[in-house]
């Protein structure tokens, strides 16, 4: 995974070391890292782990208590935000309730000194980048809520900045409008290629747009990849958990191709572990696959290495394309491992609650983590 | 995860000044400098005063043991405390039936007994003694009802000052009652629980916060108030007529200091008691909290209906009498109606004094509210400095704390001074507008924050992003999207300014004497349908005015803010 040799002289934004207290309260400890000119960054993370905060030193809305911000090789650590190089959205749009649509545009141009005829090329032109020209004389109340989003977004554009920081632009809006508009802001990010972040906690938000993703907890960077890797190699249990859905079981290591859980044993790659270490195993839902056969899978084409696990299911829930199944065991006690299955194959199964179900977990889908940290 | 940044600057914890960072602190320091010279110094020489004789020597308390010594004078403090209770006993129950009615009711008629309710507001409040004069003074029409008592004494004082404070506590009562949510009520109701109770476990625990300050707020008007014992006293004293008698009558400027200092301790206390009150009441309100709406209920309602008529009557008793005192030949002997009251023969008073108030008013409105407003955008928006600021909000809060006629007082020792290079401000309009814009501070500048504070708070943050700076930002965006509180701020302190005496009676000059002022003086030389006339002059400004107010501000509101129609 690359998480960039980061230095001054190569990352477009490179963060060292940043400190954020409140008081005795620590909201951001140590984050350092590199962002590329035009990538698409986005900062994830659950609620109140430090995301805007992070936003707002990179801002220079709030100061930083230790370490450097550097953007363009400049050292912007101490600069006032007025004279850093930046658009930005806030979650609330921040629109200017008595300017219309035009005037909050230009709003950023009028200071530029720029010619009347440019600046309403230029507004025009913006209007047109997200489909706004037919609204140019609305206010900000006569909008709807998507509408005022892209609004902003152009305002932040509107002076050509070198950074665009955007902090949970979609929250406020329906699934609808958001998905629409993740495609549409993530268009724009690539026809102007204008370095990006933008904060979220949707990782779904996330993983449909970033080029990179920061995944955030308790004011620390956790992990930073590309969708895929924070998806498919979690660097920690608070990753896996985050993103996605991850069944965790509590095991103690056999020895470096076993783990037990209870008397169940599962073959897997332990290899970094030490024998009777007690850790922690994670397996995707989707990575649960059903065996009627006793073979490895249920249509007869597995390998039957075993990893099978008896289960009743004790409760089902219909998610659109798939079925989640929750599976008790004895030796889980009151842990329920959740599987994902296709929903064909759940209705020709004819699954019901009460049912006996034999799963299998194969060996390469089982992610090991150390507990307790 | 290895970053290795080549260069780390040092933490040096602050980011580095903009020009708008300049303007702020810069802003910050004028006021700073304002409320010095508006408040600080004049308060402190005044306290200092107290402990001096008349050739400047310190003396210690001896001016205090004088003080306690002479129970012609220290009887006082029991009056104020005696007159202030009760008045504000009365009327905080009848502002809590009154706004409960407004609030809480289905009763007809709602919006004419708001206005009603408000009326009190538009005149000076010894206009209100002179009425009372007329209904019951010696030659009162309705003398006989007071059974032998006088109407000159405390009977008339409670009387009058209920009528005059009434109209803040129902805006006060009426805001906290108007504040409930409705679950609370519908949770009683499903729990089947009686009328009454609920009344004693819901609405009163809601309303208290609101109560509370009230009724502080109601004692401290009355404890303070100089206009009403002034004219309807007679031989009773209170703190605020001691002080103007040792001022005006004795020029005995050492005691006229020591009773401030006594009148304004227990309005400092009871203005901080309200402080911490009303700080508790932030998280009251749940913001998701439903408002309630009520029921009709033919026997509350038509109770209700009745009571407000009845307090409307006697308001409009109160001033069309003292309308028709402006306007009798020669009570009571002579009852055909005359505009000669209106030419003011006597020595020093004239429509001059008229158009003086509408001077101070007009100014204190316009400047008044621009260094309201700038000073509670520097408290409320920028991001740094952030104990400066604390320390100018802390400030603004104060001047409602000081009685006007100690705000006044200490004027005069500070203008007086000789060592002031402002003393040629002495008697000018300037002075006036000061120490009123000061005296009415506290309430504007609240007004002001209000507002400032439910816009959004990332405005200025867009404003820097874009590099803007804050002052065109503050013109194009933070005037006009406050302008009706700019607006409501400028019509309190006119209405204020035309009305009040007590911050600017030591203040004036032969040329610059106002209204209120001048309808003081006559009253003392028994001029007192003059007096009557010249107050009226001031209602029928403040009513002008208010109606001016309310049409323009509705066509030019409309015509600013087209972005707050759909
Ligand atoms: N101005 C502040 N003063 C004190 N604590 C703050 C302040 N701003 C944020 N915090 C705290 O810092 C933590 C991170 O906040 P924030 O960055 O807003 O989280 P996120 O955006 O990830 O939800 C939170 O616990 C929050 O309470
Ligand atoms: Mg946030």
């Amino acid at each position: 995974m690359d998480t960039g040799n980061a230095s001054v002289e190569n990352g477009y934004l490179v963060l060292s070391g940043v400190t954020k207290d409140f008081g005795t309260f620590r909201a951001l400890s140590d984050i350092s890292f590199d962002i590329g000119e035009g990538e698409f960054i986005c900062f994830l993370g659950p609620s109140g782990c430090g995301k805007t905060t992070l936003l707002r030193c990179v801002a220079g809305l709030e100061t930083q208590t230790e370490g450097s911000i550097h953007m363009s090789g400049e050292d912007i650590s101490w600069l006032p935000p007025s004279r850093r190089d930046f658009g930005i959205v806030f979650q609330s749009y921040a629109l200017f309730p008595n300017l219309n649509v035009t005037d909050n545009v230009a709003y950023g141009l009028v200071n530029k000194k720029m010619a009347s005829a440019d600046m309403a090329a230029r507004v025009t032109e913006l209007l047109g980048l997200v489909g706004l020209a037919s609204h140019a004389d609305k206010y900000p109340g006569q909008l709807s809520g998507g509408e005022q989003q892209r609004v902003a977004l152009v305002r932040a554009l509107a002076t050509s900045p070198g950074l665009l920081l955007l902090d949970e632009p979609l929250s406020a809006l329906d699934a609808k409008v958001r998905a629409h508009l993740r495609r549409e802001i993530r268009g724009i990010q690539d026809r102007l290629g204008v370095t990006t972040i933008m904060v979220t906690h949707d990782q779904e938000e996330a993983q449909t747009m970033a080029d990179r993703i920061f995944v955030m907890n308790g004011g620390r960077i956790e992990q930073i990849g590309s969708p895929g890797e924070i998806y498919d190699e979690p660097a920690t249990p608070f990753v896996a958990d985050f993103i996605g859905v991850m069944n965790f079981l509590p095991v103690t290591v056999g020895d470096s191709t076993t783990v037990n859980c209870g008397d169940l044993q599962l073959q897997c790659d332990a290899g970094g572990f030490a024998a009777g270490a007690n850790i922690s195993c994670a397996v995707r839902p989707e990575d649960v696959l059903l065996d009627d056969v006793g073979d490895g899978t249920r249509d007869g084409t597995g390998d039957g290495t075993g990893n099978l696990i008896e289960t009743t299911i004790s409760d089902i829930e219909y998610l659109g394309s798939f079925v989640r199944l929750y599976l008790k065991n004895p030796i889980l006690g009151d842990a329920e491992i959740r599987a994902d299955v296709r929903k064909d194959l759940a209705r020709d199964r004819g699954v019901a609650v009460n049912q006996a179900l034999r799963i299998r977990i194969p060996a390469e889908s089982i992610r090991l983590y150390q507990t307790g940290d | 995860m290895s970053p290795t940044a080549t260069t780390i600057s040092p933490a040096r914890g602050k980011l580095e000044l903009d020009r708008d960072d300049w303007v702020v602190r810069g802003l910050l320091v004028a006021f700073a400098g304002f409320f010095m010279v508006a408040l600080a110094i004049p308060l402190y020489m005044m306290i200092s005063r107290s402990f001096h004789d008349a050739k400047d020597n310190f003396v210690g308390l001896d001016n205090y043991w004088e003080y306690f010594n002479t129970p012609a004078l220290s009887q006082s403090i029991y009056n104020s405390f005696f007159v202030a209770s009760v008045s504000t006993v009365i009327v905080i129950i009848i502002a809590f039936l009154y706004a409960y009615a407004l609030n809480r009711t289905c009763m007809r008629f709602k919006g004419f007994f708001k206005i009603m309710a408000m009326v009190p507001l538009l005149s000076p409040s010894l206009l209100k003694a002179i009425a009372l004069v007329y209904w019951f003074g010696n030659q009162g029409v309705l003398k006989d009802l007071l059974m032998g008592n006088s109407i000159y004494g405390p009977i008339g004082i409670i009387i009058a000052s209920v009528f005059w404070t009434f109209p803040h506590a129902v805006l006060m009562i009426g805001t906290a009652l108007a504040l409930s949510d409705i679950r609370l009520y519908e949770a009683a109701e499903v729990l089947k629980t009686s009328r009454a109770r609920v009344f004693f476990t819901v609405t009163l625990p809601g309303a208290r916060y609101g109560l509370i300050s009230a009724i502080i707020v109601v004692f401290i008007l009355v404890f303070t108030d100089f206009g009403v014992p002034k004219v309807i006293g007679g031989n009773f004293n209170v703190l605020a007529t001691d002080i103007y008698k040792e001022v005006i009558g004795q020029q005995n400027f050492g005691m006229g200091a020591v009773v401030s200092v006594v009148l304004l301790i227990p309005a400092v206390i009871a203005f901080a008691i309200d402080r911490i009150v009303t700080r508790k009441q932030v998280a009251l309100m749940s913001a998701r909290a439903v408002p309630y709406a009520p029921k009709p209920n033919r026997a509350v309602d038509h109770s209700m209906f009745t009571f407000c008529l009845l307090v409307t009557l006697f308001t409009l008793a109160i001033l069309g009498m003292a309308q028709y005192a402006s306007l009798v030949t020669l009570w009571p002997y002579n009852l055909t109606l005359t505009l000669e009251h209106f030419s003011f023969e006597l020595e020093g008073v004239g429509w001059e004094n008229f158009l003086n108030s509408l001077s101070v008013a007009v100014s204190v409105a316009v400047i008044g509210t621009f260094i309201v407003f700038v000073g509670a955008y520097m408290v409320e928006k920028p991001r740094r400095d952030p104990i400066a600021r604390q320390a100018i909000q802390f400030i603004a809060l104060l001047p409602l704390a000081v009685p006007g006629l100690v705000l006044g007082l200490a004027y005069l020792f500070f203008i007086n001074h000789p060592d002031n290079p402002l003393g040629f401000l002495y008697g000018t309009i300037a002075i006036l507008v000061l120490s009123t814009i000061t005296h009415f501070y506290t309430v504007s500048h609240l007004t002001a924050v209000t507002a400032l504070k439910q816009m959004d708070r990332e405005f200025e943050s867009v404003s820097a992003s874009l590099q803007v700076p804050m002052a065109r930002s503050f013109w194009r965006i933070t005037v006009p999207v406050c302008m009706p509180a700019i607006f409501d701020i400028s019509i309190y302190l006119f209405l204020n300014s035309m009305t009040t005496v007590s911050a600017i009676i030591f203040l004036y000059g032969p040329s610059t004497k106002v209204a209120a002022v001048a309808a003081i003086h006559m009253d003392e030389a028994g001029e007192t349908a003059a007096a009557a006339a010249m107050a009226m002059l001031i209602v029928y400004a403040c009513i002008i005015v208010r109606v001016l107010h309310a049409v323009v501000t509705g066509k030019l509101l409309y015509r600013l803010q087209a972005w707050r129609r759909r």
